[in-house]
């Protein structure tokens, strides 16, 4: 089927987010053209993020694209898939990809599938895609209907990140009308307090729950997310007691995540939590109580002591990885 | 002021959930339990609290049949003024965009300052209706807000928002809609008064006609084409063997087996 | 015949269980551990309104019928049986005469505050020689002029060493047995009512339980309940609905029991496999669901036969006895499930089974209550 399919790139400092890449290697996969669209000031300058990954890269510049609001950037793609009819525009499953690309669906009428785990296109070029639905306790296969372009949000660590290939052509574009007055207007960002990495697209997330015993506790959890090059998440017990921000409460009123690694300390496993990690790929449970419902939902489980336990496998893994 | 809210009633998040023999679209089976959807909740309780330091009114809107009305009387226990369903067979096979349509149509109708909704539904988990409504309104919008001011006389919100990575402070005009993410407002445990009062209510109910919508608007753009369980994991290898043998294996698996290290 | 609930009633159902979901649940385990009555918890509660729903409006009631009250006991008993039992002693038992009988003075004195949950109430049957046979009892009242003096020791109190006033049968003519007895209004702070302390329980720990003291105390004439000698005649048009309510209270214990054990049987593995797949361990819970789902239909249709001012004291003394034996078997049943972990307080089924025994003796005894019902059987 003709058409390109877009990937809108989330800008992160120069680069862009690793899922804006993975959803390039997706749409790389499905054949036909693949094209990243970058929104900024400078959006060219981004380009060599992407270009690898992309046969086109449409730089969309104006000077205050990047900090524009969800109501502007929709305004923008809506206007240039208007002209260009591609045939699918990706983001990935990011607070922003989300937010942007709700707007725009709603201004194309387009259908939307949010946060897909597979996209594939069936034997006549339509695509279909999959996401879980109820917290993950099943998952809907979805088909699109009318023209297009349709509209998909990608789950990080959905499928890996793509290997480099030739660049694609850059084609620099002016953003087609004056943005600046259209609200709300950012007056201020603040840093999450936590660890270096965020949870949404951590490989490695370690969270830790009431089994910790409090805020203290947390410190078994960050010293292994060190080691694993990975972040801290928090059960909803955890945040409820004030031992964390809510930030990094994964579960059911938290973050949905899908890490290669989930490594669970302390944590019962309330169904709530499990709706929110249950696509990780690689679940490891440390309870004390060996009767612990969470083990039921994990790869590897490992009972004891957690404040023996977790201190030693980060040990281990440092070991292991200085190999 | 005048605020309207979103609420959606979706099956309870401990409901059982199993997906039937032919995987089509009628196979996913989600057991007879209920509840107001946690941000909705969130939304509302925030709503309260400005008609608290504002005065106005706060009006709960649902669209959808059968036990979407528990929403509303939800909404009425909390201590909603006016609640309202929008109900067309047409709106049964609307999807996330479809049911925006109606709602905006709601919002239009009703031209309040603010419209409040969850970030997102605890059943689909789309975080599409708040903005698409935005989007249909042509409004701005603030998605997942933690902190909300209004200045109803100089028509301006201010919104702490989550992002990843961190929070962002908004500024948006008058009329907007937020999504309300948790931290927002704790939701109350609303008194026996307002619990008899709202299961006494007669709930008035508006079509598509009546809002002035055609059906087309709310055709659905997406289709199930069916469901299947969630992947199933293995059995979990508990790993045995005294401290610190058992980390030294668990490490050892992680790195050669998972090859997650 | 319809035997669903209608789609109100399940609107009522859902909120009061959020209630308890949100604000009792999360206590279950420290009330029971520390057995203190949880005055917090009661004052949070009391807030929502619900102490009132049975009283009528005009008082800050919302004049609930029997069945939507039911319900409220039902989802009540779901949380922890102690904050069952001193809710219940207060808004079923201790506040259901003065507000039968009291005057306008007495109900704003009391009622309202007992509404609101500023003041706690207390029903005084039992004494060391009087328990389900009411004719022991031997508190006395003597009319003094204007007042009444009341003399004596009731015990087994719920509520009674935090009570701020109590209902109190007493005996206004020592010679007429059960003909003789009479209720009484007694507030905490008249000289002679005397609080004891705080017993140790086995179960229903949270509410508190102990001796009331009656030495000499002289309250007015208007704190005469109702008319002298017809106590025992007032007490069969509540004990309906105490005993309807104590089988709800039975239902909701086994129900919590089964379900926690069945999370435990699904996962709990022994000979390769979880023991839910054991022919042994299904039979119980099948047995056990059958029985409750039995009582329960019968305790709501009680429920309808009172609300329909239909007489159903042998029913309701039925269907009482039957949910508690029902539940007893449960609870029971439910800790073998666990087997050795049944015997900790690690996991809950030691506390459903502690719990589940106050149903013996609450609302008459097992024993008495089948002489009864075969007596009258045989005697039609």
């Amino acid at each position: 089927m003709a058409g390109a399919i877009w990937v809108v790139a989330e800008p992160r400092g120069d680069a862009v987010r690793r899922v804006s890449l993975e959803a390039l290697g997706r749409a790389a996969a499905l054949g036909g053209e693949t094209v990243a669209v970058l929104l900024g000031a400078d959006a060219a300058a981004t380009a060599p993020a992407v270009a690898p990954h992309a046969t086109r890269v449409l730089a969309v510049e104006h000077p205050t694209l990047a900090d524009a609001s969800s109501t502007a950037q929709a305004r923008v793609l809506a206007e240039l898939a208007r002209t260009r009819a591609p045939r699918a525009i990706l983001a990935g499953a990011t607070a922003w990809g989300r937010d942007l690309l709700a707007r725009l669906a709603a201004r194309l009428g387009a259908g939307y599938v949010p946060d897909a785990v597979e996209l594939s296109a069936g034997a006549d070029g339509q695509l279909e895609a999959v996401r879980p639905v109820l917290g993950g306790r099943a998952y809907a296969r979805l088909a699109f209907r009318g023209d297009g372009p349709w509209l998909v949000a990608l789950r990080p660590n959905a499928y890996p990140a793509p290997a480099p290939g030739a660049a694609g052509t850059v084609e620099r574009l002016a953003a087609p009308e004056d943005l600046a007055a259209l609200p709300p207007r950012v007056v201020e960002r603040k840093a999450a307090a936590g660890g270096p990495v965020d949870l949404a697209e951590a490989d490695a997330i370690v969270a830790a729950g009431r089994g910790v015993r409090g805020p203290e506790g947390f410190a078994i959890a960050e010293q292994l997310a060190a080691a694993l090059g990975g972040a801290v998440g928090a059960s909803r017990a955890a945040v409820d007691a004030g031992w964390r921000d809510h930030a990094a409460q994964v579960g059911k009123s938290g973050r949905t995540v899908a890490p290669r690694l989930y490594v669970a300390l302390g944590i019962s496993g309330a169904v709530h939590h499990r709706m929110g990690m249950d696509t990780a790929r690689t679940v490891v449970v440390i309870n004390q109580d060996a009767n612990a419902p969470f083990f039921k939902h994990a790869d590897y489980g490992l009972v004891g002591d957690l404040f023996q336990l977790a201190p030693a496998l980060a040990e281990e893994i440092r070991k292991l990885r200085e190999k | 002021m005048k605020i309207v809210v979103l609420v959606k009633q979706v099956p309870d998040p401990e409901a059982r959930v199993s997906v039937g023999g032919d995987g089509g679209p009628g196979a996913l089976q989600v057991e007879d339990r209920w509840c107001t959807s946690y941000f909705d909740e969130v939304a509302l309780e925030a709503a309260l609290a400005l008609r608290q330091r504002h005065g106005g009114e706060v009006v709960a809107v649902t669209a959808g049949s059968g036990k979407a009305v528990d929403a509303l009387r939800r909404a009425l226990a909390f201590g909603a003024d006016r609640v309202l369903q929008l109900d067309d067979p047409a709106l049964a096979a609307a999807d996330g965009l479809g049911v925006a349509a109606a709602l905006a149509a709601f919002v239009r109708r009703e031209q309040p300052d603010l419209v409040l909704a969850g970030r997102q539904a605890l059943d689909d988990e789309a975080g599409l209706v708040g903005p698409a409504v935005a989007e249909r309104l042509g409004w701005p919008h603030a998605a997942d807000a933690v902190a909300l001011e209004v200045e109803p006389a100089a028509k301006r919100a201010r919104v702490e928002r989550t992002v990843d990575g961190g929070r962002e402070v908004l500024e948006l005009p008058l009329p907007a809609l937020v999504t309300a993410q948790k931290g927002l407002a704790v939701p109350r445990v609303p008194q026996v008064t307002g619990v008899m009062k709202a299961m006494r209510a007669k709930i008035d109910k508006l079509d598509l006609a009546a809002l002035g919508l055609p059906a087309a608007d709310v055709e659905p753009r997406t289709a199930v084409l069916g469901y299947r369980p969630p992947p199933a994991r293995k059995p979990v290898r508990m790993v045995a063997g005294d401290f610190p043998e058992n980390v030294r294996t668990l490490a050892a698996l992680l790195r050669d087996e998972a090859k997650v290290l | 015949m319809d035997f669903r609930f209608s789609e109100e009633q399940e609107f009522f159902r859902n909120q009061v269980k959020d209630a308890i979901d949100r604000l009792v649940r999360p206590r279950i385990v420290d009330i029971d551990r520390s057995g203190d009555f949880p005055r917090d918890l009661w004052d949070e509660f009391a807030a929502l309104g619900y102490l009132g729903l049975r009283h009528p409006a005009v008082h800050g009631g919302l004049d609930a019928d029997t069945t939507t009250s039911m319900i409220f006991f039902e989802e009540l008993a779901r949380g922890s049986s102690g904050f069952f039992m001193a809710v219940t002693a207060q808004m079923l038992m201790g506040t259901y005469f003065i507000n039968r009988f009291g005057s306008d003075g007495i109900k704003q004195r009391v009622l309202e505050p007992a509404i609101r949950g500023e003041k706690i109430g207390a029903i005084c049957f039992t004494e060391s020689q009087s328990g389900s046979d009411l004719a022991g009892v031997r508190t006395t009242a003597t009319r003094d002029g204007d007042e009444w003096v009341l003399h004596g020791t009731k015990e087994w109190i719920t509520n009674g060493p935090i009570c701020d006033f109590a209902t109190i049968l007493a005996t206004t003519d020592p010679k007429a047995g059960l003909k003789g007895l009479s209720w009484f209004l007694a507030e905490n702070g008249t000289p002679g009512f005397q609080r004891g302390q705080k017993m140790e329980k086995l179960g229903t720990r949270g509410a508190v339980t102990g001796e009331l003291v009656l030495d000499h105390v002289r309250v007015p004439a208007e704190n005469l309940l109702g008319e002298p000698g017809k106590g025992v005649r007032y007490v069969t048009d509540i004990l309906n609905e105490i005993r309807v309510m104590t089988g709800l209270a039975a239902c909701s214990i086994a129900d919590e029991a089964l379900r926690d054990a069945k999370d435990y049987a699904r996962r709990r593995e022994a000979f390769g496999k979880p023991i839910s797949e054991y022919q042994l361990i299904r039979e119980k819970f099948g047995r056990c669901w059958a029985q409750r789902e039995a009582a329960r239909t019968f305790l709501y249709r009680v429920s309808w036969m009172i609300d329909q001012g239909l007489p159903c004291q042998r029913e309701a003394m039925a269907a009482k006895w039957v949910a508690s034996e029902m539940c007893l078997d449960a609870v029971d049943e439910a800790t073998r499930v666990y087997a050795g972990n049944g015997f900790t307080p690690e996991y809950p089924a030691e506390r459903f089974f502690r719990d589940a025994r106050f149903l013996l003796s609450g609302g008459g005894t097992h024993e008495v209550l089948l002489d009864y019902l075969g007596r009258s059987y045989l005697r039609q």
